[in-house]
């Protein structure tokens, strides 16, 4: 299982991505992610949807398994219950993103 | 001021520095509660406003937001700063413009509560940037001609080769950048960016209307908080919730008009500063 993690927004905007493989984890870490990713939905139980927090984060976590990609979103204002171990975690392995203007359509 | 000890519950942490209370000799503790108050003088001293809400609203402040959390953010009730993730940004309490662009969303929530998501996200973004350059330069004495235009450079971390995040004037922060890539902030309306990330790009197209301030006050020249500023103040607080670009271009324009009169050059700078980046005002 492959888990990675894309951090969008925040003050300085930049974004931040990081990817484990289960396999390379510590046994604890690997109980930890396959507890959180694999016995939905007590792990990833959505929150109540609350408006957006000034300068807060969004994410997005995609779970590759071999039946296939989940991709949830979230954001810092209704991070699901269980996601907030995952996030420090990963937080350490979090990598810039370049930007290019291609990534996005301008109006014209 | 408040420690919240590397964990992001429970809010607002540990008391560590109470109002009036002397340093503690804990740095990140120390310049988050001195920035907290050139925010609070500024908005006193140069805009007649008693804190956030103009009612003495305590300004309740956060440092050491999660473990490794790169960002500061408004949460609706106080403001909270990470301590940066050591490689790519350092504490964002470094910044006195970063501490008074949070302070700022509160003062947005109190006024226009501009939206978060889009073209009024960006409003929003922007208006916390404006105020944030003005409350800068505004403690360095600095005119539109000597200040630093760029913001963000006290946390750029050691793996980053950038010298800031934001630029207001019509270059972008960084170019090419190895790590970064592109500054991805626009300075016309035609290079808007539609995106689902950041809310809609909100720290992104906000660099139009971060110009737009950019030019008026180069135009009008001097301290930038005398005439742009008090414009721009002026006109944001008189946004409605879902208010676009043209919205606040017509705005500033009619507090210009208001504080100067028809004719005068200081309306015909705002006019202009608008006009420049695509956005025409409805007046």
């Amino acid at each position: 299982m492959r888990v990675t993690l894309t951090q969008t927004g925040g003050w300085a905007n930049v974004s931040m991505r990081a990817s484990l493989d289960s396999e390379t984890l510590t046994p604890s870490e690997s109980r930890l992610v396959h507890e959180l990713l694999q016995a939905p939905p007590v792990g990833l139980l959505r929150s109540a949807a609350r408006a957006p927090l000034a300068d807060g984060m969004q994410y997005v976590l995609e779970v590759d398994t071999n039946a296939g990609t989940r991709v949830l979103r979230f954001n810092d204002a209704d991070k699901p219950v269980g996601v907030q171990k995952l996030l420090e975690l990963m937080r350490p392995l979090f990598r810039p993103v370049p930007y290019t203007r291609s990534d996005h359509h301008p109006l014209g | 001021m408040h420690d919240m000890q590397a964990t992001e519950y429970p809010k607002p942490g540990k008391l560590v520095r109470l109002e009036r209370a002397a340093a503690v000799n804990d740095q990140t503790v120390d310049e988050a509660y001195e920035f907290a108050g050139v925010t609070y003088d500024f908005y006193r001293q140069v805009f007649s406003r008693n804190s956030l809400d103009d009612l003495g609203y305590p300004l309740t402040a956060s440092v050491r937001f999660g473990p490794g959390v790169a960002n500061a953010l408004w949460d609706g009730n106080q403001v909270l700063f990470g301590d940066g993730d050591g490689q790519y940004f350092l504490p964002f309490t470094r910044s006195l413009a970063i501490v008074a662009h949070e302070f700022t969303h509160g003062v947005v929530a109190f006024t226009s509560g501009l939206a978060y998501q889009g073209e009024s996200g960006a409003l929003n973004e922007s208006f916390c940037d404006v105020m944030s350059a003005q409350i800068v330069q505004w403690r360095d004495g600095a005119t539109v001609e000597t200040a630093d235009w760029t913001i963000g450079r006290e946390i750029i971390g050691p793996k980053l080769a950038v010298q800031g995040i934001r630029s207001f004037t019509d270059q972008p922060a960084y170019s090419g950048d190895s790590v970064l890539g592109d500054d991805p902030q626009p300075k016309h309306i035609r290079d808007y960016v539609i995106t689902t990330d950041d809310y809609g790009g909100v720290h992104i197209n906000s660099g139009i209307p971060n110009h737009a301030f950019y030019r008026a006050a180069m135009a009008l020249g001097g301290q930038s908080w005398l005439k742009a500023g008090r414009i721009w103040y002026d006109g944001f607080r008189k946004l409605s919730s879902q208010a676009t670009f043209k919205d606040a271009a017509t705005a500033t324009v009619l507090a210009a008009r208001a504080s100067y009169g028809a004719g005068s050059p200081e309306l015909a700078a705002v006019e202009d500063a608008w006009k420049a980046v695509g956005v025409a005002p409805e007046v």
